[in-house]
């Protein structure tokens, strides 16, 4: 992109020249001023037909195909103004050359400047024109380079942004984590690390396919927190309490996915002490059709702070995914029971 | 020789994992799985074992953190399923680290590495101790005080003991385990073909230890701890 100013100096430059050049062959002649300044109009019927096509002509006209249009109005143009010159330099000699004899050149002589006047003047429009091309050309491929990098940026940006909206729905720890004891069940128990697998795969595909779309079916949503469920318990000792009661009135219910994996994430993560008694209840209940209740009840056991390894981002994600996708329609309630020893979170959503 | 361990891992599976592959190991003795570190403590200070496998990633008390309580001859492997906590993990000089899912054959080369550690432990400590060894010469084991050492020279896959007395003794054996098992600064390598019993030099004499007709050479490798030897027991 050329520098603004510098094209304005340029723009400046030139014509400064145009007009004040002559002036040299003026320097002893005597001619007066005034006669110089009227002998400029050539230069500025050039300059008013450089601009005429630089500014609108070439944009309008011959940008959008219409060259004929284009040719007919310039001639015509420039026509009216070679006629016009030459009236108006009969009028400059008529009023400085008083005494000289009016003598009327030969025909070929005023041809020849008809002639000149007319090239002289094509000369400028073409040039304001070639111009006018040239920048937008010029600009177009700049224009389009920006364009293109923005829409790298635009692609890199949403690429992140779905990967860090998978991360933050699911833990990558737990998908370490499961695996190293679905590796350990194979050692004891074959049955339980298959059905561990098939839990596991239906939970990715669930995460990875499903989460595409703007709604599943209620059901899928129940089983795909059941898997998850299923899973943990597999990593947890037998005395830790855990369960998943569902009760649908209408299973094909759509809903939004990936709603309550967060919340079910921090039950176990907040839930479960290897000291005491924990328990992890989960509900979800669906009365009417278009009711459905979440709640997630556990055993309150709050991490220290050296251990705040999400910073509540999970709690954040739930309301943002509430107010997109139920925005005025949900009630959430939240927060640790008065003697401190559970922690309760309900959703209450119109579907 | 049989190591005692213990295992703690707050998953029961992983937990399991690890006690079925104790079992399968001949020279380890499985004293006790914990599912916490807190439940473990009180137990493995009173009955301190040798080997601890343990997690670092647990609820409540990290293994890391746990590890700094331990008994100082307790000595840990810790596991996990992220790398980037073995490196917290080596900054507590624990012996190894094993990253899940654990193979068998991962297992066995940490503990492996355990064993060889205690051996030459238990060896160290037994000479140390007892201020004797028995070496193995013409099909005889014969036994030799430390007291009575000057210095031990190296030959090829054979050492030779030059005692007090005179008397010289043969037999098979490294050059590197003998420096390892012996009391340090007690004995020094001074040479790749020497150790040096060190409160037995008659004589120093431009930097060369001297007993009687023979000069026994300090190399540039072993110079610098010799030398801090001499200068700590040289009157100024």
């Amino acid at each position: 992109m050329i520098n603004k100013r510098l094209k304005q100096f340029l723009h400046i430059a030139f014509w400064a020249y145009m007009f004040l050049s002559p002036m040299q062959f003026m320097r002893g002649t005597g001619l007066p001023m005034t006669q110089y300044w009227m002998n400029c109009m050539a230069q500025l019927l050039m300059m008013v037909m450089f601009y005429l096509n630089y500014l609108r002509l070439a944009p309008r006209y011959f940008v959008s195909g219409k060259h004929r249009y284009f040719l007919m109005l310039n001639t015509v143009i420039i026509g009216c103004f070679v006629i016009f010159l030459h009236y108006w330099s009969d009028l400059t000699h008529s009023i400085f050359v008083r005494s000289a004899s009016m003598v009327r050149p030969d025909v070929l002589d005023e041809l020849f400047y008809y002639v000149r006047d007319f090239v002289n003047l094509s000369v400028f429009a073409t040039a304001g024109t070639c111009i006018a091309l040239a920048s937008r050309w010029f600009w177009a491929e700049d224009a389009r380079k920006l364009a293109e990098t923005a829409r790298v940026k635009a692609e890199a940006a949403q690429a992140k942004a779905e990967l860090s909206n998978l991360r933050s729905q699911i833990n990558p720890h737990f998908l370490l984590n499961t695996l190293n004891n679905i590796y350990a069940l194979t050692a004891f128990n074959q049955q339980r690390a298959q059905d561990a697998v098939m839990q596991l795969s239906k939970m990715l595909r669930h995460m990875l396919y499903d989460n595409q779309r703007d709604s599943v079916k209620l059901s899928d949503e129940v089983l795909f927190l059941e898997n998850y469920v299923n899973l943990m318990k597999i990593r947890l000792p037998q005395s830790v309490d855990v369960w998943l009661r569902s009760n649908l009135c209408n299973p094909d219910k759509p809903v939004a996915p990936l709603l309550f994996i967060s919340l079910v994430e921090n039950a176990f993560k907040h839930g479960i002490s290897p000291t005491n008694t924990s328990f992890v209840h989960i509900t979800m209940d669906q009365p009417h059709d278009d009711e459905l209740i979440v709640s997630i009840e556990n055993s309150n056991y709050p991490k220290t702070e050296s251990d705040r390894s999400g910073h509540g981002v999970g709690l954040q994600q739930v309301q943002r995914r509430l107010d997109l996708a139920y925005s005025e329609r949900y009630e959430w309630t939240k927060g640790v029971s008065d003697d401190g020893k559970t922690y309760l979170s309900t959703i209450k959503i119109k579907l | 020789m049989i190591i005692s361990c213990a295992i703690i891992d707050d998953e029961p599976l992983a937990a399991g994992l690890l006690e079925s592959y104790t079992e399968k190991t001949p020279y380890l003795e499985l004293q006790g799985t914990y599912n916490s570190a807190i439940l473990a403590m009180k137990d493995l200070r009173e009955n301190p074992v040798q080997l601890l496998f343990l997690d670092i990633q647990m609820p409540e008390l990290s293994g890391v953190e746990f590890s700094k309580i331990l008994p100082k001859d307790t000595r840990v492997i810790f596991t996990t399923a992220f790398p980037q906590y073995a490196v917290e993990g080596y900054k507590v000089n624990a012996l190894d680290y094993l990253l899940k899912p654990i193979s068998y054959e991962d297992f066995l080369k940490s503990t492996d590495k355990a064993l060889e550690w205690f051996t030459v432990v238990q060896r160290q400590d037994a000479y140390r101790r007892d201020r004797f060894m028995f070496v193995k010469t013409d099909y005889k084991l014969q036994r030799i005080c430390l007291d009575d050492i000057l210095y031990i020279e190296g030959l090829k896959d054979y050492v030779r003991f030059y005692l007090k007395d005179g008397e010289r003794v043969m037999s098979l054996m490294s050059m590197k385990k003998l420096e390892e098992y012996l009391p340090k600064p007690e004995f020094l390598r001074t040479h790749r073909s020497y150790i040096v019993h060190m409160t037995e030099t008659p004589l120093v004499d431009r930097f060369r230890i001297v007993f009687g007709e023979t000069y026994i050479p300090v190399s540039e490798n072993y110079k610098d701890e010799v030398q801090t030897y001499f200068d700590v027991h040289t009157l100024v």
